[in-house]
């Protein structure tokens, strides 16, 4: 047995890196993609894992988004993602920093997660998306203090498309305002990141998805429908 | 009946009689379905209002506060938000 090898046969009825193909998009690496992008490479995943985020890393940054250290303050998010990740992933997987933003005209192919700050970037994304063949999933993780939301859809199928372009995509000036000091905490992302791995492996497993879930993991309430 | 559970052992199970209301992250209450009953109804039974970067769903669809909701639905006042 070669010990430098990963073995995934502990998991392979609750995911199989052998029978997943599609790349990998994870867009933003704040809260959630950072929390994310970790345990979405010790799925085991073998394809491209596409690591998107213009922002440098700020002393802020640090508490709430996990995988960055005091070190790599200055340094380019979609960089220092690929370097920590780089160690962990199996040697087939090919980790793809874009270190820009997704404009409503990336070209945009396989499984979609967003992690965005802002109701603009997710419409731009959302417009990459929206009935592209080529997008079997999209998932869109949304969080503010203690709730966290999972967006979980098929783009192509037109009562999902209705369901999130009519209903959940507002403006930012509609969203929840929270107070500076109840913004974010490490948690909820994490907490999100292990929603956004079950709903994949259920989508690699054929199994239907919840289209949202809420949850406060404060008050310990989680809605789905 | 009104029933007013601690938020921490909620389990959303829709009952055919029931009309639940839930604040995430705040009450659970649970009211007699009446027939015709709007989301305004259940709001002002369960002296909630929607505030600023909140919306007001029934079974996960934001809702009209004259929509009429059905037997079983729950009604939920939640957050909007939007960082990631």
């Amino acid at each position: 047995m070669d010990s430098a090898v990963a073995s995934y046969s502990d998991q392979t009825d609750i995911f199989d890196p052998r029978q997943f193909a599609w790349p990998v998009h994870v867009i933003g690496l704040g809260g959630i993609g950072s929390s994310l992008v970790l345990p979405l490479v010790k799925l085991g995943l073998r394809s491209e894992l596409h690591l998107w985020d213009p922002d440098y890393i700020e002393p802020h940054n640090i508490p709430a988004q996990l995988i960055y250290r005091p070190a790599d303050i200055g340094r380019l998010k979609a960089e220092v993602a690929k370097d920590f990740l780089e160690p962990f992933k199996d040697p087939r997987c090919e980790l793809i920093p874009h270190p820009t933003v997704v404009t409503n005209d990336t070209v945009l192919s396989g499984v979609v997660i967003s992690g965005v700050d802002s109701m603009k970037s997710r419409a731009d994304i959302w417009e990459c998306i929206k009935f592209n063949p080529e997008v079997p999933l999209y998932l869109d993780g949304r969080m503010g203090g203690e709730q966290i939301q999972l967006f979980s859809l098929n783009p192509n199928d037109f009562d999902l498309v209705e369901f999130y372009g009519t209903h959940w995509l507002f403006s930012d000036e509609e969203g929840s305002q929270l107070p500076c000091a109840a913004r974010t905490v490490i948690h909820p992302p994490v907490v999100l990141a292990g929603l956004i791995i079950a709903q994949l492996t259920r989508f690699a497993r054929e199994l239907p998805l919840k289209r949202m879930i809420d949850v406060h993991v404060c008050a310990l309430q989680l809605l789905t429908n | 009946m009104t029933n007013q559970t601690n938020a921490d052992i909620v389990a959303i199970t829709p009952e055919p009689t029931w009309v639940q209301f839930v604040v995430l992250g705040g009450d659970v209450k649970v009211f007699d379905y009446e027939p015709g009953m709007t989301v305004q109804n259940v709001l002002k039974q369960a002296e909630a209002f929607v505030e600023q970067g909140q919306v007001i769903t029934v079974n996960g669809e934001p809702a009209r506060l004259d929509q009429v909701v059905e037997a079983g639905s729950v009604v939920q006042l939640t957050g909007r938000v939007k960082n990631g």
